[in-house]
């Protein structure tokens, strides 16, 4: 309860001061069009409660990846790692160039996949994309929407400021994709970009678009069918089969002037349609239906496996013999020889930016495929996944990818976590009890030498601050006498116990003032007790006194002064921010101090509430530990 | 029990004890010259007001004297000096030989260990048993404390137990070793009067039983009386007077005893004449002060001669009754004025009584439910006053009794409107009376104030005396700045204090000034009406009978009303003119003073009187007590609200219903409420009652 | 030089003012606080700073933040006559420095301590006297912040407000910042302390006396209540002062103070740690006069408390 509140202030601490946060990020240089781009990528075009919920829950996130073959469909890989946009279909022109569709977005690559950049990024929701060449290319989408380019999606390559968040890069270039009037608000599903100038779309309630220059005008032509068309292809300008919603399949040979219906073996939904290099036409759709035509599309036949198939295929994709069909729950089918036989292939999955050595099979909905046979008569295939995961926020222990170097900060945090927990947890065990041993002792004994000592000596502890602390100790332990080393850097990977000598000066800086603080309380504590009319009780029991002390007094006066002790743990976490960057620890603290040093938003917003997290969890274990000692607090 | 010797001879000799404590600030001679003996079997009652030293002479005899202290004279406990004795043999003493029970067992108890822990560590530490046979001595000393259930206590932690069932405890740790010396520093004192009943008993019988010398330091001349054998008086660090308790009680000569005698409100004697209650002026000598050549009580004694101050007197020895008087003849009844018949004179009643309430009704805390959202509201309710009616006429005061918890003093609170009331009707002179106070007009306001129990706490300790005074005078009676000093010197001398008073903080004043002073800002807006809430309770006998005087003389000259919550039994014998017994937030008898305090009463009422404590040692009173404490009911209850402690409970009927208001004997005016028919009140209560069994 | 001079009136004109404005009681209780040894020195201790803080500026030998080529070539002398405690990586005189800093850190942290205490205990006197549902939620806010070190939420807020707010404040916008965010941090704590105080205070006698002669609220928490819990605050206020000391040179250390070249001794010590090794007195010197001024308050703190009758296990929170 306590902890939401927290997140809510941080949360409100980091977003809500005057200014922008994107700005703050990225200084004065940005440019505008960069700023739009961390804005969006930071959510902060979503509304404020959103964002709060978002990081604190957790949002639906589309997870993308792109798999790819190389060598001919029997092995696939994941090649665009941490992809944050759901991919939802892909064009390639040759194996190097293509092009990638993902809900608002129009991506591009040029090097078969694995970078990715961002082309324009759209106000609405695209379906599908097809490429006639490198340069002619249509995308489709819902409410009727078509962008065209000509010119390959680029204008110009001046490169604005690179984002990467880890293979995925946005870089902004400036788009050529324009938007072109389709005469319709239905929805667009599919589109066959067959040359330059000849493309049809299919659509909502039966409709098909088609033009004849290249995309620019589009006629309609209604076919009497009322389902929902999914799919489109062609071969040639003139022969092409559309299929859709109920198992319908509409087919055509005069160039989609006219399309007739044909008699469909399935009423299940058939997702999509390609032509193989001999002219058989092959439609895909739920529960692992697959049709064959080998008349141009007028019969179809139902093929069946030996292992059957139950999810649905999505697409199904041909260049030259080679074939390919994939689906949900991660099916990839291939065929080398026209489709007359079918093999199902493997598709690994990592979530490890090194190599893919452990085979993980992944079960990924795919939903979009695209195979090229290169005139070498090399083939690649690229699939896409647009799967929907549950992007958990906080309380998922999820805090995302810093924006800023593109690392999980939960990793960084935990790290930091650790560290610090190390010291921390050292410092605690040095201190606590040597100095509630020596505050009981001068607490029974008030006013002797050794009490006036230790009193005196723990008020200047507790007055230097730990910076000060820090560089006497640095200035004794390591200048002077070196003995110690000064910082505690640490190698990438390296960890902190594998040098345990980098620990003695933070550790000695944090125990000095811990040691007397605790001495303090402990000894007014005692004092306090001593006083006490129980004691005296105890006292005129006639126990000797160390008895009276280690019964009486020391329950009694414990008690508050472990109750301070849990209250200070989150206190200490606080002060090792400073300890830290006297050491240059790498410690939760200085994560915080280089998230402000980088203006690193998400990351700071991370580190501070963890260290609140820890402090809020501390003072809880406080107030529990003082219910589980006191006796009148107990429930009986 | 006992195996020990059966020495004749002094178990403990104080022989001429100074204990002084020496502070950066200032040389405190807590005790000047304090000589006593005390024999096995025998009780010494050691009484004084409070800054005599009481307790010093207390935890030196423990060998207890933390600080700076010097200590002259001795202390022999069976022949050993225990003001000069090493920590180990002290050790071997204390809880062994010498046992304490303290004031306040709240504190004197481990707040964090088990009660029977602490019982068993004295006689681990003392006593050479196995474990087995702690435990078995534990329940025996808890049952001979009377300590119900003695197995379960063991594990309680001491919060969980009664004041009085924490005194039990006490006082079976000091009985753990059987040991020769029991000294009690006020054991009863903060206990209710029922409980202080019930512990008194235990103790008169552990004294025939345990064989040992018991010295009882109390301010309480009641509880003296009924548990002493012999009373030394103690005044400022010194003993004044020692006998025999008959003969101190009856024939005291000292004047300082017979003036504390005096100033303890009791019922008129044989011959029927209320006397006046006499007090003693000035207050005790600062213990900072040296004593120098002189009778320290030279000062506030009516007897003071030159002789007085020329000289310490010594200890005069009259047939065993020593006196640390030079006239000690003189001494009689009759030298604090307490002979004079009281003077109350009744103002003729009015048709509109003053304050009127009815069927008050208050509740404490809110009703829940069992589940967040679903199920049955639970009653949570607790009722702290159920249909409560009172009425006080013009110049009369109404007593209000009972024990802590009964609601005495919730209903203050409701009436001034501190708290507001969940039901029933208040009215002043006829007007009705909003619910808080804010919501009260200035001339309500103005018309009945309050004066509260702790004077410390009712003067703002950052401000000089005249705020309260002046700030009432200034909104009450709309007078202007120097007008309302002028006035506030009036009163401040109205209540014998010294005008310049006015500009001091309230820290150099005794709690009786201050008390003083918070009547006189009472009085500063000539009110009709003033609620006193234990106004005398945490005073001195000497200057409660000052201020009980100084509220009667106004009650004369001003003819204003009191509401008078009290406890004390005595102090509501005289002062009210009518008395309302609460229990547990209920009227258990409302009436003519006379009514009440006759016989036939509320069993709760009768078992108040018996239980309070006379200071006279050969007063007669039933022995009917009550167990535990009183009980918190909620809204829900049913049944008569005393059926839990009853004495005198009739059957189920008690717990299944409530009781019938019943017109007592003194017919309209009196009510009782009682299943038992008052004619059979009247009967079963003329017979003696013993131990809790009625004979009828 | 023109705005050294105001500088400098504003001060001394605060200073002025407070004490005219100090009331008799405070008087009373620092001289019963100045009784104890501990009072004694710590009260010589920080009236030199606070002198210090006042005509600092003035006292320093040379000019603590400007620089000519002349000083260059003695970066990093030791001490001598001319330099007393030597000179820093820029040539600068050290011990003007640390006579000049004294200001800025003083300034910051008792402004922001008078701040946080004066909210702390209006609201912890209110929320304690008034009670009930109000009392419930304000404490429940309480324990939200009281979740945050003061650190971490001084960082939070001066790290991003001082980027964001674009106007700019005498003597700097970190300054305010840095105050404010003292004043927010203390004032949870603080207000939780005043208000277990109030609590204590308010079923007195005398305050239900107030209530009966019908005195508003206002009068019995400002008039009746307050003068009680006057020891507690001023215990709470040298305790918050020392904290308020050590974060906010916490803060100049990290380099999220006052800027340069202002001088700040916990900047100070960062900029010239790494010289620590060959200079170490233009890191020593700003950390011992730190340390110094906070032993002082300490020491003070401890008289105070030692005036007010309070146990050191009130500090719990």
């Amino acid at each position: 309860m306590t902890l939401l509140a927290v997140s809510l202030i941080i949360f409100s601490a980091t977003e809500f001061l005057p200014g922008d946060a994107a700005s703050v990020m990225l200084g004065q240089q940005a440019t505008p069009t960069v700023l739009e781009n961390l804005r969006h990528k930071m959510g902060l075009d979503r509304p404020a409660y959103a964002r709060y919920l978002g990081w604190v829950i957790g949002s639906p996130e589309a997870e993308g990846a792109v798999f790819k073959t190389n060598d001919g469909g029997s092995t696939w890989k994941r090649v665009a790692l941490d992809m944050i946009a759901p991919m939802t279909r892909t064009s390639f022109d040759d194996s190097k160039i293509g092009w990638a569709i993902s809900e608002k977005r129009i991506y591009s690559t040029e090097d078969g996949g694995v970078r990715w950049r961002r082309q324009i990024w759209t106000e609405d929701s695209l379906n599908a994309i097809a490429f006639a060449d490198a340069e002619n290319g249509l995308v489709v989408g819902e409410d009727g929407i078509v962008y065209r380019t000509t010119e390959g999606g680029f204008l110009s390559k001046d490169q604005g400021q690179l984002l990467c968040a880890g293979s995925t890069c946005e870089e902004e270039l400036l788009s050529t994709w324009n938007p072109v009037e389709s005469g319709t608000e239905l929805a667009l599903t599919d589109v066959a970009f067959v040359d330059i100038n000849h493309a049809w779309v299919s659509g909502d309630k039966g409709l098909i678009l088609f033009s004849t220059d290249g995309g620019l005008t589009w006629g309609r032509r209604d076919t009497g069918v009322e389902a929902r068309l999914l799919s489109v292809s062609f071969i040639g300008v003139d022969e092409g089969v559309v299929v859709g919603e109920n198992g319908t399949i509409l087919m055509t040979t005069d160039g989609g002037m006219t399309w007739q219906r044909s008699v469909s073996p399935t009423s299940l939904r058939l997702n999509a349609v390609a032509f193989a290099e001999d002219g058989t036409a092959w439609a895909v759709g739920d529960e692992g239906t697959m049709l064959r035509s080998k008349d141009g599309g007028v019969t179809w036949t139902q093929l069946g496996f030996q292992i059957p198939l139950t999810s649905a295929l999505r697409a199904v994709s041909f260049d030259g013999a080679f074939g390919a069909a994939v689906g949900a729950e991660g099916v990839v089918l291939t065929t080398t020889d026209n489709g007359d036989s079918w093999g199902r292939q493997e598709i690994l999955d990592s979530d490890d930016g090194s190599a893919i050595s452990q085979k993980v099979t992944t079960t990924r909905p795919l939903n979009g495929l695209t195979v090229k046979v290169s005139e070498s008569g090399d083939v690649s295939a690229w699939a896409t996944s647009d799967e929907k995961v549950w992007q958990w926020g906080l309380l998922g222990g999820d805090l995302g990818v810093s924006p800023r170097s593109g690392v999980s900060i939960f990793k960084m945090v935990k790290t930091g976590l650790r560290n610090s927990a190390i010291l921390a947890v050292v410092a605690f065990l040095v201190a606590v009890p040597t100095s509630l041993a020596a505050g009981v002792w001068v607490g029974v004994h008030p006013d002797t030498k050794l009490d006036r000592l230790l009193s005196q000596g723990s008020l200047l502890t507790i007055s230097l601050p730990e910076f000060v602390t820090g560089i006497l100790l640095i200035l004794i332990f390591s200048s002077w006498l070196e003995w110690l080393p000064s910082s505690s850097i640490m190698l990438p990977g390296e960890a902190i116990w594998s040098r345990p000598e980098v620990l003695v000066l933070p550790i000695l800086t944090i125990t000095g003032a811990l040691f007397a603080y605790i001495l303090r309380m402990a000894r007014s504590n005692v004092i306090e007790v001593m006083n006490s009319e129980y004691v005296r009780t105890a006292i005129l029991k006639g126990l000797p006194m160390h008895r009276v002390v280690i019964r009486h007094v020391l329950p009694n006066a414990l008690l508050p002064t472990i109750t301070v002790i849990a209250n200070n743990v989150g206190w200490m976490f606080g002060g090792l921010i400073i300890v830290e960057s006297i050491f240059a620890y790498p410690g939760i603290g200085r994560l915080l101090l280089a998230a402000i040093d980088t203006r690193d938003i998400r990351l700071l917003q991370s580190a501070a509430l963890a260290i609140a997290s820890v402090y809020a969890f501390s003072n809880l274990v406080a107030d529990l530990l003082y219910g589980a000692l006191n006796p009148r607090i107990r429930v009986t | 029990m006992s195996q020990l010797s059966q020495t004749e001879g002094q178990l403990l000799e104080l022989d001429r004890l100074a204990v002084t404590f020496y502070t950066p600030r200032a040389t405190v001679r807590a005790v000047r010259d304090l000589s006593i003996e005390i024999r096995r079997g025998e009780v010494l009652g050691l009484v004084g007001e409070s800054g005599c030293g009481k307790s010093t002479a207390a935890f030196a005899i423990m060998g207890y004297l933390p600080g700076t202290t010097r200590v002259d004279g001795s202390i022999l406990f069976e022949g050993r000096d225990i003001a000069h004795m090493g920590d180990s043999d002290l050790r071997e003493l204390r809880g062994n030989r010498i046992a304490m029970v303290y004031q306040d067992p709240a504190t004197s108890l481990n707040p964090s260990m088990r009660i029977g822990t602490q019982v068993q560590e004295v006689l681990r530490e003392h006593l050479d048993l196995d474990s087995k046979q702690v435990r078995e001595r534990m329940i025996e000393l808890f049952e001979s404390v009377r300590l119900a259930d003695p197995e379960a206590i063991g594990q309680r932690y001491p919060h969980q137990l009664s004041g009085g069932m924490q005194q039990r405890v006490v006082i079976a740790m000091a009985l753990a070793c059987d040991p020769l010396l029991l000294i009690m520093d006020e054991p009863t004192t903060g206990l209710d009067v029922t409980t202080e009943a019930t512990i008194l008993d235990l103790i008169v019988e552990l004294k025939d039983r345990v064989n040992a010398g018991i010295l009882f330091v109390s301010h309480n001349l009641g509880v003296i009386a009924r548990v002493a054998d012999r009373v030394a008086v103690m005044y400022a660090g010194e003993i004044v007077e020692q006998a025999t308790v008959g003969e101190l009680f009856k024939n005291p000569r000292h004047p300082y005893t017979a003036g504390l005698l005096s100033c303890v409100p009791r019922p008129p004697g044989d011959d029927g004449i209320e006397r006046k209650l006499s007090s003693i002026p000035g207050s005790v000598l600062d213990a900072q002060i040296e004593g120098g050549e002189s009778c320290l009580f030279a000062d506030r004694c009516p007897l003071a001669q030159d002789a007085c101050t020329a000289q310490v007197p010594p200890m005069t020895d009259l047939d065993g009754h020593l006196s640390k008087c030079l006239f000690p003849d003189d001494v009689h009844s009759g030298i604090w004025g307490e002979s004079q018949e009281r003077n109350k004179e009744l103002i003729p009643e009015e048709p509109i009584p003053v304050l009127n309430a009815h069927s008050l009704r208050k509740f404490y805390g809110r009703e829940r439910k069992k589940y967040l959202f679903f199920g049955p509201p639970v009653q949570q309710r607790v009722r702290a006053l159920i249909d409560v009616d009172m009425k006080v006429g013009t110049g009369r005061t109404l007593g209000v009794v009972g024990e802590s918890g009964s609601g005495k003093s919730t209903a203050a609170k409701t009436i001034v409107g501190l708290v507001p009331k969940d039901g029933g009707k208040l009215e002043l002179r006829g007007q009705n009376l909003a619910d808080g106070v804010q919501h009260r007009s200035k001339e309500q306001r103005a018309a009945m104030r309050m004066v509260f129990q702790n004077p410390t706490a009712s003067l703002n300790p950052k401000l000089p005396i005249r705020h309260s005074i002046i700030r009432a005078l200034r909104k009450f009676a709309g007078l202007s700045r120097d007008e309302s000093r002028e006035r506030a010197e009036q009163l401040l001398e109205a209540v014998g204090l010294d005008p310049s008073y006015l500009d001091r903080p309230p820290s150099e004043l005794s709690g009786g000034q201050q008390q003083r002073v918070a009547l006189a800002g009472a009085f500063a807006a000539s009110p009709d009406l003033i609620v006193a809430d234990e106004a005398v309770s945490s005073l001195d006998v000497s200057v409660q009978a000052q201020v009980l005087n100084l509220l009667e003389e106004h009650q004369r000259e001003s003819g204003n009303s009191y509401v008078f919550i009290t406890h004390d039994l005595g102090v509501v014998r005289y002062v009210s003119d009518d008395i309302l017994v609460l229990y547990a937030g209920h009227v258990a008898e409302y009436g003519p003073s006379e009514a009440v305090l006759g016989s036939p009463s509320h069993p709760y009422t009768e078992a108040l009187l018996s239980a309070a404590p006379i200071p006279d040692p050969e007063a007669t009173q039933n022995q009917i007590r009550l167990e535990g404490s009183v009980p918190t009911l909620h809204s829900a209850f049913k049944g008569c609200f005393f059926a839990g402690r009853c004495p005198r409970k009739i059957g189920d009927i008690c717990d299944t219903s409530a009781p019938p208001e019943q017109a007592g004997s003194h017919g309209e005016g009196h009510i009782i409420n009682c299943h038992i028919p008052v004619e059979e009140l009247a009967i079963i209560q003329q017979q003696p009652f013993q131990n809790g069994v009625s004979v009828t | 030089m023109a705005i050294e001079e105001l500088d400098s009136q504003v001060t001394t004109g605060g200073a002025n003012a407070l004490l005219k404005g100090a009331s008799r009681k405070v008087r009373r209780g620092l001289s019963i606080a100045l009784r104890t040894n501990s009072g004694r020195i710590g009260f010589a201790i920080v009236a030199f700073h606070l002198f210090l803080a006042i005509f600092g500026p003035l006292l320093a030998p040379y000019s603590p933040t400007d620089f000519t080529s002349e000083d260059l070539k003695i970066r990093l002398t030791g001490p001598s006559m001319e330099h007393l405690l030597g000179t820093d990586g820029f040539g600068r005189d050290v011990l003007s420095r640390v006579v000049a800093g004294a200001r800025s850190i003083i300034w910051i942290s008792f402004i922001g301590t008078a701040l946080g205490i004066t909210l702390g205990t209006i609201v912890g006197m209110t929320s304690g006297y008034i009670g009930g549902k109000i009392d419930q939620v304000v404490m429940r806010g309480v324990d939200v912040f009281l979740a945050f070190p003061g650190l971490l939420l001084a960082l939070l807020v001066i790290n991003l407000g001082v980027q964001r707010i674009g106007i700019d404040l005498w003597p700097s916008k970190e300054a305010w910042l840095i105050i404010i965010t003292i004043g927010i941090a203390f004032m949870p704590a603080n207000s939780r302390v005043i208000r277990s105080a109030a609590l204590a205070i308010k079923p007195l006698e005398f305050v239900q006396s107030a209530r009966l002669r019908g005195e508003s609220s206002f009068y019995i928490i400002f008039r009746e209540v307050l003068p009680n819990i006057i020891p507690v605050v001023a215990v709470e206020a040298s305790i918050r002062v020392s904290f308020a000391l050590l974060l906010t040179a916490g803060l100049g250390f990290l380099g999220l103070g006052v800027q340069p070249p202002t001088p700040d001794w916990g900047l100070m010590v960062s900029e010239n740690r790494e010289f620590l090794s060959i200079a170490p007195w233009a890191a020593l010197a700003p950390a011992m006069a730190m340390a110094s001024l906070v032993v002082g308050v300490n020491l003070l703190t401890d008289g105070v408390r030692e005036a007010a009758q309070l146990p050191i296990s009130q500090e719990a929170s």
